[in-house]
Parts: C-alpha cells; sequence; structure tokens
C-alpha cells in the first residue's frame, strides 16, 4: 500500500507518491532568474538551501492562478537537487494502491497527459498521479527558448 | 638534561607509543589469523622493539623491563620460524596493556607509577622457556649487549636508571621515537589531542588499573574503521566537503544575524553577536586551512619537465621555484596544474632561447625560468617568469593578420598591452615551427579559461630584453568568495570581487561628456581608453529601460573578462560581501550570464553574475566580436551542427523576422531628422555616404508601414558587401539567439525565405541577399520586368 500525497492545480486532484515529497512549505516570495524559462517561479532559500522553484500552472500550462489565492509550495526530491513545485491547493496524504493505477485517458489535454504516469479511482473523483520526473525535467523546454 | 625537552620528549613518547600500540594489537590480531605474514610479524617486533629502546633512553625503567620480556618472545618466534599460539599471542597483548597502564601513569603524573609487572616478566619468561626448552637466553636478542645488561640492572630495582644515557633527539637511529612519525609539527597538534582524550576520563585512584587499561583500547584495535597512522588522522575529502558546506551554511546564518541584531539594538546581544561573528570567521579560516594543501603539489613534476623539454630543444635553462608552501584549495591545485605546465613549456619553447642565441645577445648561456606563488590581498598570485627574448609585437600582428583574427586597421587601433593581449585569442600561436611541445594554437585561450573558469585571471608582461612575465591570479577557495552587491531593476545581484576593476559614478553632465553612442552601442571613455558598456537591466530584461542620457547619476561596475574590460551600469551599488556560492539547478538552463547563486544576510537569494558571460553581451553589437560569436557558434557546432546567431527584430507592429547575424553589418538608430527623401526614396548620410534605407511595407503584402509620428529615432538594420549597402528600418530589435535554423514553413512571398520557431516565437527568416539587391533600384526594376 502506497501513499500519495495530494494537491490541487486549476481544480484537478494530482497525487504524487509521498516518499517522492522531502516537505510540505507555504509559498515564499522567489528570486526571479531572468532569461530563464517561464515556468521557474525562481530561487527560494530554503533553510540556506538554494531551491528552484516551478509553477505547475506554467509547468502544463493551465491558465493563470487568481491573484487572491495564496499557493503552496511541495518540495520534492529528485535525482539532483530538490525542485519546489508551486501549486494552487494542498490536500491529505491519503492510502493508494499503485497496482490499481489505471493508463492515463486520451482525452486529457495533452500537455497535462505527458507530465501523468496514471490515473487513479477515488471514490468520488479521479486523481492524477504527477511523475515528477518529468515534471521536472526542463531540458527540451529550455533548449526551445535558449 | 633540560626538565621541558624531557618534558616534551616524554610527551611524544607517550603519543607514539600509544598509537604504535593500537597499531600493533591490530597486527597481532591479523597475525594471529594468517600466520605466514611474516611481514606483519616483524612489525610487531620492531613497534615492541622501539618502545623498548625509547624507554630506556627516557629513563622509563619498567616500560623496558616489560617491553624487553614481549621482545625476547617475539624474537624467539621470529627466529625460529614457530608457529604463534594462544598463549603467546595473549602474553604480548597482556604486554601491550601494561604498556598502556604505565602510558596513562605516564600522562597524568609523569612517572610510571607503581605497578608491579614482575608477575606478568615471570609468566612470559615460563612461557619463553616451554617454547625454547632451556633457559632463557638473554643474550640471544637483538638488542645490543650493554642496553642488556642494563635491562638486568633495572629489572630488579625499577628506580634505578640513573645510567641510562640520553642522546639528543635527531642523532641517531636507535632514538626510536621519530622512527616512523610524519612531521613533528603534526605530532605535536595531535599529541594534543590524544592528551586531551587521555585526560578526559580522569578515573578515580582505586580503580586505576582497571580503566587505564582499557582506555587506548578503547579505539577498538579490532574495528577497521579507525584507520590511526601515526601522527595524522586521515579524513575522507567528501566529509570535509560536507564540514566546509555545513560552515558555509554557518557563515551565512551568521550574516542574518549580525543583521538583524543591528535593528535589535541590545548591547548583550551585539556582544555575543560579535563573538560569534569572530568564531565564525575563525572556524572558516580554519576549515578552509583543512582542504589547503601547498602549491608545491602541483609543480612536484616541473623539475623533471623543465630538464627534459631543455634538453631535446638543447637549451640550457635553470629553474627556480618559489614560494612552494603557499597553500590553496586542492581543488584549485588539480585545476591549475594544466595550465601551469602549458605556461611552462611556452616558456621554454617560445621565450627562452638557445645558449648560443644568447650568449650572441650578451646574456647569460644559461636562461632562468622563475615560478614564484605568493598570497596577496586574498588570492593567491602565480609569476612564471623567464629571461628569454620576449614576445615581439610585431610578430603578434602579423600572426593576427595571417590567422584573420583581426583586421589590419583593427590592428592599427590596437595599443600595444592589447596586441599583446592577442595572444589569448583562439587560434593564435606565434611559433614560427608548431613544435612537439606547444605551438599548436590551442594553448593560451585554453590556459586563460581554464583560469578564469575558476575565478582567477591571467596577466601578462613581455619586454623584448627582459623577457616574459605571466601573472595567475588564482582566489583561495571556491566555496566562499568576496563579492560586491549591486541592484538593478530591483534585484540584487553579486560580482566575484576577481572580475571587479574599479567602480565609476557619473552625475549630471558627466554622463553625457564621457558616455557617447557609438555607431550601435554606447561606450565610455576610461581615463582615454574607450570601454563598452552594458546595461544590466537591458542584458537580463528586467525592469523598463532608461535612456541613459537623461538620467541624473549611473553607476558603472568596470569589469575583466577574457582581458577586455567593459562597464556593466547597475542602479545601485552597495557593500562588498563575503558569499556562499552555491551551484544553479539544471532546471535554469545555460544561462551564462550568471555563475551561481547566493543566500543573502536577510535570507533572500541573489544570483550571482558571470564576467565572462556578461561579457559577450557587451561585445554583441561589436564587429571584432561577431567573428567571437560565430567562433561559439562553431564550437558548439559539434553538437548542433546547424546553429546560427539570428538578429530578431519587428518590422512592423505584428511582423517578427530574422536574418542572420552574419549578414548584419551593423545596427544604427539614426534620428528622424536626418532621413531626407529623394522623389520617394528615404536617404540617410553616413559617413559621407548616402545609404540608401528601406521599409519592407513596401516590398512584401501584409507589412503595414511604420508610424513615424512621436517617434524621434528609428532603428536601422545596415546590410552590405563589397559594393551595395542598404539600410532596412525597423520597428525595434529584439534579440540575438544562437539556435538552429532550419525553416519548418517555406514561404511564397519573395524577400521571405520561411517561418519557422525562434526564441520560442514564430519568425520569419528574410532573405539578406534580397534586401541587398534593393539597393540599386535599376536592378531591382530589371528583376521585376523579368518576373513579370
Amino acid at each position: 500500500m502506497e501513499q500519495c500525497c495530494t494537491f490541487w492545480v486549476n481544480g484537478y486532484l494530482f497525487g504524487i507518491d509521498v516518499l517522492k515529497v522531502r516537505e510540505i512549505v507555504e509559498f515564499q516570495k522567489s528570486t526571479p532568474v531572468p532569461l530563464s524559462n517561464e515556468i521557474i517561479d525562481g530561487l527560494i532559500n530554503l533553510r540556506g538551501e538554494i531551491v528552484t522553484s516551478l509553477d505547475l500552472r506554467k509547468r502544463f500550462p493551465i491558465g493563470n492562478r487568481k491573484e487572491t489565492q495564496e499557493p503552496m509550495s511541495i518540495v520534492v526530491i529528485t535525482d539532483e537537487s530538490p525542485i519546489s513545485l508551486i501549486v494552487d491547493e494542498v490536500g491529505d496524504v491519503i492510502d493508494t494502491d499503485f497496482s490499481r493505477m489505471e493508463n492515463t485517458p486520451d482525452t486529457l489535454q495533452p500537455q497535462v497527459k505527458s507530465l501523468i504516469s496514471g490515473v487513479y479511482k477515488l471514490d468520488r473523483q479521479l486523481m492524477l498521479i504527477l511523475d515528477v520526473g518529468a515534471a521536472v525535467n526542463l531540458e527540451e523546454k529550455n533548449r526551445d527558448s535558449a | 638534561m633540560d626538565a621541558d625537552i624531557l618534558k616534551e620528549l616524554l610527551e611524544e613518547f607517550i603519543t607514539e607509543t600509544g598509537e604504535s600500540l593500537i597499531k600493533l594489537e591490530q597486527d597481532l590480531m591479523s597475525y594471529e589469523n594468517n600466520t605466514n605474514d611474516t611481514e606483519t610479524l616483524n612489525r610487531v617486533f620492531r613497534v615492541i622493539h622501539t618502545v623498548k629502546g625509547s624507554g630506556g633512553s627516557l629513563a622509563l625503567s619498567k616500560t623496558e623491563s616489560i617491553a624487553h620480556e614481549g621482545e625476547q618472545l617475539l624474537h624467539l618466534i621470529r627466529e625460529e620460524h614457530r608457529d604463534v599460539d594462544n598463549t603467546t599471542v595473549s602474553l604480548i597483548l597482556e604486554v601491550v596493556d601494561a604498556l598502556n597502564e604505565v602510558l596513562v601513569n605516564l600522562q597524568k603524573e609523569s612517572e610510571e607509577g607503581d605497578v608491579d609487572f614482575s608477575e606478568l616478566c615471570g609468566r612470559i619468561r615460563t612461557h619463553y622457556e616451554s617454547l625454547s626448552n632451556g633457559p632463557v637466553e638473554e643474550n640471544a636478542t637483538v638488542a645490543e649487549p650493554a642496553e642488556l645488561e642494563e635491562d638486568k640492572a633495572v629489572f630488579g630495582d625499577g628506580e634505578d636508571s640513573e645510567e641510562v644515557e640520553i642522546i639528543p633527539p635527531g642523532e641517531g637511529q636507535s632514538w626510536g621515537l621519530f622512527d616512523d612519525s610524519d612531521e613533528p609539527t603534526c605530532a605535536e597538534s595531535e599529541s594534543k589531542d590524544v592528551e586531551a582524550e587521555k585526560k578526559e576520563p580522569k578515573p578515580k585512584q582505586a580503580d586505576t588499573q582497571v580503566s587505564v587499561s582499557k582506555k587506548p583500547n578503547g579505539s577498538s584495535p579490532t574495528s577497521n574503521k579507525a584507520e590511526v597512522s601515526e601522527s595524522s588522522i586521515r579524513v575522507e575529502i567528501k566529509q570535509l566537503d560536507n564540514l566546509m558546506a555545513l560552515v558555509g551554511e554557518l557563515v551565512l546564518t551568521r550574516n542574518q544575524l549580525v543583521q538583524k541584531a543591528v535593528s535589535v539594538k541590545d548591547q548583550n546581544l551585539d556582544q555575543s553577536v560579535l563573538h560569534l561573528d569572530h568564531i565564525t570567521s575563525e572556524l572558516q579560516q580554519e576549515m578552509m586551512k583543512t582542504r589547503m594543501q601547498p602549491i608545491g603539489n602541483a609543480w612536484t613534476k616541473l623539475p623533471r619537465i623543465v630538464r627534459d623539454l631543455a634538453k631535446s630543444m638543447g637549451k640550457n635553462i635553470r629553474l627556480e621555484l618559489e614560494g612552494r608552501d603557499t597553500e590553496l584549495d586542492r581543488s584549485l591545485i588539480e585545476a591549475i596544474k594544466d595550465p601551469l605546465l602549458h605556461l611552462v613549456r611556452n616558456s621554454i619553447d617560445h621565450g627562452l632561447e638557445t645558449p648560443e642565441e644568447r650568449k650572441a645577445t650578451g646574456k647569460d648561456e644559461q636562461g632562468l625560468l622563475y615560478i614564484s606563488a605568493y598570497h596577496e590581498s586574498g588570492q593567491v598570485n602565480i609569476d612564471i617568469t623567464d629571461d628569454g627574448r620576449g614576445i615581439d609585437l610585431n610578430k603578434v600582428r602579423t600572426k593576427a593578420l595571417e590567422n584573420e583574427i583581426l583586421s589590419e586597421p583593427e590592428i592599427e587601433r590596437l595599443s600595444d598591452r592589447e596586441v599583446l593581449n592577442l595572444i589569448f585569442q583562439p587560434g593564435f600561436s606565434t611559433a614560427e615551427q608548431v613544435s612537439n611541445v606547444s605551438g599548436r594554437g590551442v594553448g593560451m585561450d585554453v590556459v586563460r579559461s581554464n583560469i578564469e573558469r575558476i575565478g582567477g585571471s591571467v596577466e601578462i608582461q613581455s619586454d623584448l630584453t627582459i623577457g616574459t612575465s605571466l601573472k595567475l591570479k588564482i582566489p583561495l577557495t571556491l566555496a566562499i568568495i568576496p563579492a560586491l552587491i549591486v541592484r538593478s531593476a530591483g534585484e540584487r545581484f553579486a560580482i566575484s570581487q576577481m572580475s571587479l576593476q574599479e567602480l565609476v559614478r557619473l552625475e549630471g553632465d558627466e554622463i553625457r561628456e564621457k558616455i557617447e553612442d557609438l555607431y550601435d552601442t554606447k561606450v565610455y571613455r576610461l581615463r582615454g581608453n574607450i570601454i563598452p558598456i552594458v546595461f544590466l537591466s537591458e542584458v537580463l530584461k528586467i525592469g523598463d529601460s532608461i535612456d541613459v542620457l537623461d538620467s541624473e547619476a549611473i553607476n558603472i561596475v568596470v569589469l575583466q573578462s577574457e582581458g577586455k574590460l567593459f562597464g556593466l551600469v547597475v542602479d545601485e551599488i552597495y557593500d562588498s560581501e563575503e558569499i556562499v556560492v552555491k551551484p544553479l539547478s539544471s532546471q535554469l538552463g545555460r544561462l551564462t550570464c550568471f555563475s551561481g547563486a547566493t543566500i543573502m544576510g536577510d535570507g533572500q537569494v541573489a544570483l550571482i553574475l558571470d564576467a565572462q558571460g556578461l561579457g559577450h553581451y557587451s561585445n554583441a553589437f561589436d564587429h571584432r566580436h561577431e567573428d567571437r560569436i560565430h567562433e561559439d557558434a562553431d564550437d558548439t557546432a559539434v553538437l548542433h551542427s546547424d546553429m546560427k546567431s539570428m538578429l530578431i527584430f519587428n518590422a512592423c507592429e505584428d511582423s517578427r523576422m530574422a536574418v542572420p547575424l552574419i549578414d548584419v553589418n551593423r545596427i544604427e538608430d539614426v534620428p528622424i531628422g536626418k532621413i531626407e527623401s529623394i522623389r520617394g526614396e528615404l536617404k540617410v548620410q553616413h559617413r559621407g555616404q548616402i545609404l540608401k534605407l528601406i521599409h519592407l511595407s513596401k516590398y512584401i503584402p501584409g507589412v503595414t508601414p511604420l508610424t513615424t509620428e512621436g517617434v524621434g529615432i528609428l532603428s536601422v538594420i545596415v546590410f552590405s558587401d563589397q559594393k551595395r549597402s542598404v539600410g532596412l528600418i525597423v520597428k525595434d530589435v529584439l534579440d540575438i539567439v544562437n539556435e538552429t535554423v532550419e525553416i519548418q514553413e517555406p514561404s511564397i512571398v519573395d524577400f521571405i525565405e520561411g517561418s519557422m520557431t525562434l526564441g520560442g516565437k514564430v519568425t520569419e527568416l528574410l532573405n539578406a541577399d534580397r534586401i541587398l539587391d534593393l539597393s540599386d533600384p535599376l536592378l531591382i526594376e530589371e528583376k521585376l520586368q523579368n518576373e513579370a
């Protein structure tokens, strides 16, 4: 039995393997990095560690956040340095059984689909499982805009 | 005997013996498990023998006697190649315990204490006899007979040791104390540690015997973890790196605390913070020292290389090295090894002459290559000086022409110093003959970029009579650097002091006097030298662009990169601060303008600007450096064979276009008042010539004419070839990108080759040749007729 940390981005419920989550912190204003990809929100100081912050809304991309909305940061563990993912809202940690995960439906927007490793059925709604590795890999995006 | 010296010797004896006993135990264990290894047994024997000798010379009779018994036993086993049995090992271990006991007593009271080992000695003798099947033959030991007699004497009477002669240290090997030790200084510092450790438990008198023998064993001879060498311990570099990182964090936290304390205004707090400040700085320095290595490590091979090279080239060269103890971070030592080697080879190959040549010019036949390293203002300088023929500037000029690094008029404009610096250009080599030593043309530019990569710089001085001198300036460490903090468009940035040359502030009219528009780029006159200036906010595309000529005051940070100066205009200049460099994550892509990030005193993150990267921006519109951009493009060509530098502009409101930068002669801002209209054709006078201006609205359907209302200045991209030139009026010039140019959608429109994505947006590629055709109205008419 696995556990998932859930969060919302633009009304979608997402899940992320809890073992990939290092911590959840309140959104903090970051230092912008000029000339970088617009997905990059900036750099934040996480207790002395400099962490790059990505805006998941821009990562997909799915619309802008309302200005009144106070986002949250999920700091995920990657192969390299930890990365902060900015989401709209963070939900509960729920028990999931990844073996019951289903393939991503083709109807999903392609840009969202490429970052989803599968779909998990909850009682009342679907949870999209975020592919953390794909989400933090901006290599192609960087090449496009270099 | 001087009491102080005796005490010092005693302490050394305690430290060394303590360490050797731990090793002895380990060896003994391994010997027991692997009986054939005579080398191990020899080591064990040597340790005991050394202890005996040292103990004797320090008048430690009990030590000497018990060690003597152990030695006898070991000797028997060694000489007669006996299999070591359990009892023997146990007895030797007991000897070790006894010696440790004595050591603790010595540590505490500088005396052996009133412990009695006669029982143990007796058992060892009994065992010895049972092994050798005969009475103990004391003379069978390797020890000198004289010593043995003494042994006998002291054996009965523990205190009688006056006759033992003490030889001053360093006079003989028999001393034993220094047999295996490394540097005495290390031993000293280490002995203090051991001392502290041993003092720690302070057992009560009653249970001394039990606890004392345990303490040295606490370093657990059976566990392999404790890698004890004679006088220093080995620590993994990774662990030092971790410690270094932690100290870095501490420095940051200290900075934050210092800033906060200022606002609190509490005297007690201030004092504590001040104290913390000092301690942290000291800790940082000490920590850095642990990673420091003498620079001598980087040039250990030089004497041999110099000798071999000189010989193979028939030169007579004397190498002088000075300051080999100058220390710098070990990662930097690695980084400078190759550049240093290259410079030495250069000196020998190009700089220093053959003895005949030298004689002819009245020099000493033997050439001198002098390398010295020294600390100066927080960095390490390495001078590589030769008294050779120097660098002939005329040859450099000719070579630069031959290799098409510069054109003739460009070379004429250069100062001697600038000419000299040409040798750092890629593809430059003055060697008339390519030798197998140097002169392959991949020399000095690589040296310089390698040195600049680690935050250092290279300076060169040369004189035809005196010789050539190169100065490498290397930072002490890479992790923590002094940096200048500046602000631009509300964001703070750090700039390494290493690339910083000077700060200039211009106010009022000064700005208009000293800042000039040179064709397409702004320049500043710095004491007669013209240096290009770039606006940080423009380069980084942050904030609103300001017209510098209208501002009240501007701050210019003069930076040096690749031997050239350029000015960086920022909004504000703050203090200099020690910053901890942290790398940027891969998600940020390749941003050449930044070399990393750091955390400021207030906890915010600031980016660290990279002078080299910014320098390239300052060159962007300069012809000389256009080549450089192309070269850079060529460099990456290995990876992306069709990368090109493209100039992106807006022809009108909604028409994003691009031309290859190589086709662009220059970009000019033309005041609208200067444009004259002759029969519907726009012209502008430029450098005494008439330049025809065109706008694409006339030739390409869908391009809307520009509104000139309210616009004072027009941007003009000038295209030229040998005969023709034409200026293209554009709405604005957007960017220069290095990208793969591949037309995704061919165009049917004249002048447009097709469209593709450049800089993330759909961009139309303009045919520059066709634009040039427009310079000649006859030609275009002709063409139109043909097409009709």
